[in-house]
């Protein structure tokens, strides 16, 4: 059944967006200033806001951090793209919140007796003190956290190019910028600033607010697609009668093996939770009770606002839009976009044309800017996340290790700011290489960039289920293990190919092609990284057992 | 179970259009599941996760 509803093309949404997103930013602006204010001067107090933090702001930040533009239109795009197939990305969830308790818990305790701030002073520490492996751990958070950030950022330019479709662009020392180019720097500028100045009290305290207005954003847009698809009983029936490929796996791309969807479900559940960002947020937490609250409410609350929330969306615009094959390529319906990259548009785009006719033009126009002010809120959120992590990982584990150990603190907040800033411009500079046409552009989707991203993240997977619970590695298995997973990982992304040229390439893309259709890439990767790991670990020298014992009664309380 | 292969109990039922509670059964199947994997963090967090101050 195929519902027919009147669009609203070009919606007059007049000023409305520009003072619901100045409300928003001043808001967060505000907080920025006030994180300042509340911060000591030293470099815990800005990289872990003092080890304080409650379960409000945990579980909050936490969330905010995990949900990205990702979440709020990565995800909503594939299950548009393929159907009901990619709904079970979901049950990462429940897996996630435990792994916010198991691995944590752990974490928080170690980290708070031994002054750890990034995931390689624990690591690092474990494994006799290994720079080597410090650095490995530092380049793994690297190659997480910028993939991430630049997803972050072209979802800004993405919501820029549907708030403001009739918008000029601006031109500067002769450079034009368009709308798409204007949102991203937008977006980036502003999260930059409130990062730079108050550091984690900054960005916790802005998840707070981030966090709530994408999660109402999550729910409110699936209860609008419901609503606009004449109620609940008429959602399903609608989507009942999508054709059988839209209702089972492999979905209607043929991308989804049950097997692919259960590897992504455990291991990038696990390759999240570990990556820098949330690793730092254990170490802010309060206690062991704070997190073990933070678990529970993260594995309850969360698969509710994907299955009754922005999942819904998804799915009702593939009854109202259905995807078709055009010459070849599977392609959104025009009314979402017009590349093959534009299935990440479908929430902003079902919103725009049917909040207004549900709830006036007036009144829609603020519903449509405060949700989409949440698809921002999500993006904001996880790009501030990462950018701190990030500059922590490279002044500590990098800048204060391997060049400048004698710096003084205030030099490495310094440091650490100045990263911050050639970060984002890194960023902006890689979001415009990807959009200019004919060029560089490996990873049109945004989900392509989370799954290459938590796959890197989770080649630490097996040495911190090492060094927190089983203690049986040595140092030279852990930096063959995470080396190998890191370039077993590598020959999953196009970088290789341009390196090498399709000729060789060929020899491996077939096996890369076919591995990757059956299993999440992270997971191939860290099945390498535990394999070396195990065995290098069994021919080379153990760690002393003073140290294993001294490290396990500080992790285990 | 949830998102493995016992998808494949469902799946050729959810191909044909089949629905369980009035839901596409895969969509049932998926909410069936986060409410099985959310129970059991429920139940581990009021009896097996240890408390400490």
């Amino acid at each position: 059944m195929m519902i027919a509803l009147p669009l609203l093309a070009a919606m007059e949404m007049g000023r409305i967006p520009v003072v619901v997103l100045l409300i928003y930013m001043a808001v967060l602006l505000g907080l920025g200033v006030l994180g300042y204010l509340k911060s000591r001067s030293s470099e815990e107090d800005y990289y872990l806001a003092g080890r304080g933090q409650g379960v409000l702001v945990t579980v909050l930040t936490i969330m905010a951090t995990f949900f990205s533009s990702a979440a709020m239109l990565g995800i909503p795009g594939l299950i548009y793209r393929d159907g009901t197939a990619f709904l079970f990305f979901a049950l990462n969830l429940p897996v996630s919140g435990a792994a916010i308790y198991f691995i944590g818990s752990r974490v928080r305790r170690i980290g708070q007796a031994r002054g750890y701030v990034t995931p390689g002073d624990l690591v690092a520490d474990y494994y006799g003190g290994s720079r080597l492996l410090r650095m490995l751990v530092a380049l793994v958070g690297f190659l997480y956290v910028i993939p991430y950030i630049i997803m972050q950022i072209k979802a800004g330019g993405y919501l820029a190019q549907r708030l403001f479709p009739d918008a000029a662009g601006l031109t500067v020392f002769g450079q034009e910028y368009g709308v798409f180019e204007l949102g991203t720097i937008a977006l980036s500028v502003l999260t930059m600033l409130y990062v730079l100045i108050g550091g984690m009290r900054s960005v916790a305290w802005t998840d707070v607010i981030q966090g709530v207005l994408l999660l109402s954003g999550m729910l409110v847009a699936g209860l609008a697609t419901v609503m606009a698809m004449g109620g609940v009983s008429e959602y399903f029936t609608a989507v009942r009668s999508l054709p059988s490929e839209a209702l089972s796996l492999p979905g209607v791309s043929g991308a989804w093996s049950p097997w692919k969807l259960l590897t992504i479900c455990i291991f990038a559940s696990l390759s999240t939770m570990i990556q820098p960002g949330q690793w730092m947020r254990y170490y802010a937490a309060r206690s062991s009770q704070t997190l073990k609250r933070s678990a529970l409410i993260f594995a309850t609350v969360l698969p509710g606002c994907f299955l009754f929330g922005v999942m819904l969306v998804g799915l009702g615009a593939h009854v109202l839009y259905p995807p078709a094959l055009v010459d070849g390529t599977l392609m959104p319906h025009e009314m979402i976009g017009a590349t093959a990259g534009d299935f990440d548009q479908v929430v902003v785009a079902m919103l725009q044309e049917h909040i207004p006719l549900l709830l006036g033009v007036g009144f829609g126009a603020v519903m449509v800017s405060i949700i989409l002010v949440s698809v921002m809120a999500a993006s904001m959120s996880t790009a501030d996340s990462n950018l701190h992590a990030l500059s922590a990982v490279l002044t500590r584990d990098i800048y204060d290790r391997f060049i400048r150990p004698q710096a003084s603190e205030r030099e490495r907040a310094w440091f650490g700011r100045g990263v911050i800033v050639v970060a984002t411009l890194l960023a902006l500079w890689l979001v415009g290489l990807g959009s200019a046409p004919g060029e560089f552009n490996p990873l049109t989707m945004i989900a392509s960039l989370m799954f290459v991203a938590m796959a890197f993240s989770g080649q630490l997977v097996p040495l911190a289920i090492d060094c927190l619970f089983l203690r049986k590695g040595t140092t030279t298995g852990a930096i063959c293990g995470i080396s190998s997973g890191i370039l077993v990982v590598l020959f999953f992304t196009p970088f290789p190919a341009m390196i090498a040229g399709d000729g060789i390439a060929s020899s491996w893309t077939g096996l890369t092609k076919l591995l990757s259709g059956l299993f999440d890439i992270g997971f191939c990767g860290a099945v390498v990284n535990t394999l070396v790991f195990v065995v290098v670990s069994r021919f080379t020298r153990p760690l002393p057992a003073e140290h294993i014992a001294a490290f396990a009664r500080d992790a285990d309380g | 179970m949830g998102a493995g292969p016992g998808l494949y109990l469902v799946n050729d039922y959810a191909a044909g259009g089949g629905t369980l509670l009035g839901m596409p059964a895969l969509y049932a199947w998926a909410v069936g599941w986060c409410a099985v994997e959310s129970g059991v963090i429920i139940a581990a967090y009021l009896t097996v996760w240890k408390s400490e101050s």
